[in-house]
């Protein structure tokens, strides 16, 4: 493998992430290669310097809070927001959407619907369902 | 305090929860952050709104990942738009290829500034210079290796990539942060090399 394959795989090295060959292949290339050597140790340096970085100071203390807030405010305009484009929406409804029929008109239709099967009732019966008299008072009728 | 956001149920819990998750992991997110923006204010920022949207999508967090780690990705996320919004891209100079394919750098040189004395302090805000100047890709990868102490396969789940774009990224970042404190603080790398 040349310099510039290995240079490029040798971070990965210095990681232990890759496989074992691989490992073996490069390692025997550095021991007898200078350039690739100090490369090695260039990277190596930068590593130790990443790690050896001193931890972040903290945040401010309010800075939980403030995330706490800012997700309410968020939910809070989103409800906004949901509102102002339902809003239209109910306007629209409002305005086409079809009226119903008077409720006495309604009550007025089932009334005649129930007196009709009141009379087809007397009708299947017997009875003369116009009259609501007997069939028997007609025959009488007819008899005398 | 989020409890009181919704009394209904299950919004309660999840509420909650999030809550605790929340203050458990926000002064690791905002070391990331921090190292990601190089700026105290920024990170808060940062940290804010990444928190802000993994509310929103909290339903969709599967706890198999830690959520530190998908707290990173969403930092990662939020802080390539927040550039992208302020428009700020500060590797704005890695413009040209240098001989080895990779991007080379415009550094300041404090070599030559008089009074200027690297010590571990000023060593480190050049460290944060030279993390602030790569390519934010490269940076959240070393970032989460070599600070955060991620594998390379765990950095690739964070970043949503395989681990061979992880290693390359792993390893362009730490060449030119090599080759920005070569230039600007050699003195106090040259320490480190020659440790070695």
């Amino acid at each position: 493998m040349s310099c510039k394959t290995i240079q490029a795989k040798l971070s990965a090295y210095l990681d232990g992430e890759m496989s074992g060959s691989e490992m073996q292949s490069t390692r025997s290339h550095i021991n007898r290669c200078q350039a690739c050597q100090t490369e090695l140790n260039g990277l190596k340096s930068v590593q130790m310097i990443l790690r050896g970085l001193p931890s972040v100071q903290d945040p401010s203390e309010m800075l939980p809070a403030r995330i706490s807030q800012s997700i309410v405010s968020t939910k809070r305009t989103n409800l906004r927001f949901g509102l102002l484009l339902a809003l239209p929406a109910v306007a629209l409804a409002v305005v086409f959407y079809p009226r119903p029929r008077p409720f006495v008109k309604v009550q007025n239709r089932d009334l005649a619907i129930n007196r009709q099967l009141a009379q087809d009732q007397i009708f299947d019966s017997g009875a003369d369902s116009t009259l609501g008299a007997s069939l028997v008072h007609y025959t009488n009728f007819q008899g005398r | 305090m989020l409890s009181w956001v919704k009394n209904q149920e299950g919004t309660f819990d999840r509420s909650v929860h999030f809550e605790r998750l929340m203050r458990d992991s926000y002064r690791q997110a905002y070391s990331v952050a921090y190292r990601l923006t190089g700026d105290s204010a920024d990170a808060e920022d940062l940290v804010q709104e990444a928190f802000v949207r993994a509310y929103r999508f909290f339903h969709r967090y599967d706890d198999k990942l830690p959520f530190s780690s998908w707290m990173y990705r969403i930092i990662a996320n939020a802080h390539i738009d927040l550039i992208r919004r302020k428009g700020k891209i500060k590797t704005s100079s890695l413009d040209h290829t240098g001989s080895d394919g990779l991007q080379a750098l415009e550094v300041p040189d404090f070599t030559n500034v008089p009074g200027t004395e690297m010590v571990n302090g000023s060593f480190s805000e050049t460290v944060q210079e030279g993390l602030n100047q790569m390519n934010s890709e490269f940076r959240m990868a070393v970032i989460l290796a070599d600070i955060e102490g991620l594998s390379y396969e765990e950095v690739a789940e964070v970043m949503e990539t395989s681990v061979g774009t992880v290693r390359s990224r792993i390893h362009r970042g730490r060449v030119q942060l090599r080759t920005f404190l070569l230039k600007a603080a050699p003195e106090s790398y040259g320490r480190y090399v020659n440790v070695l």
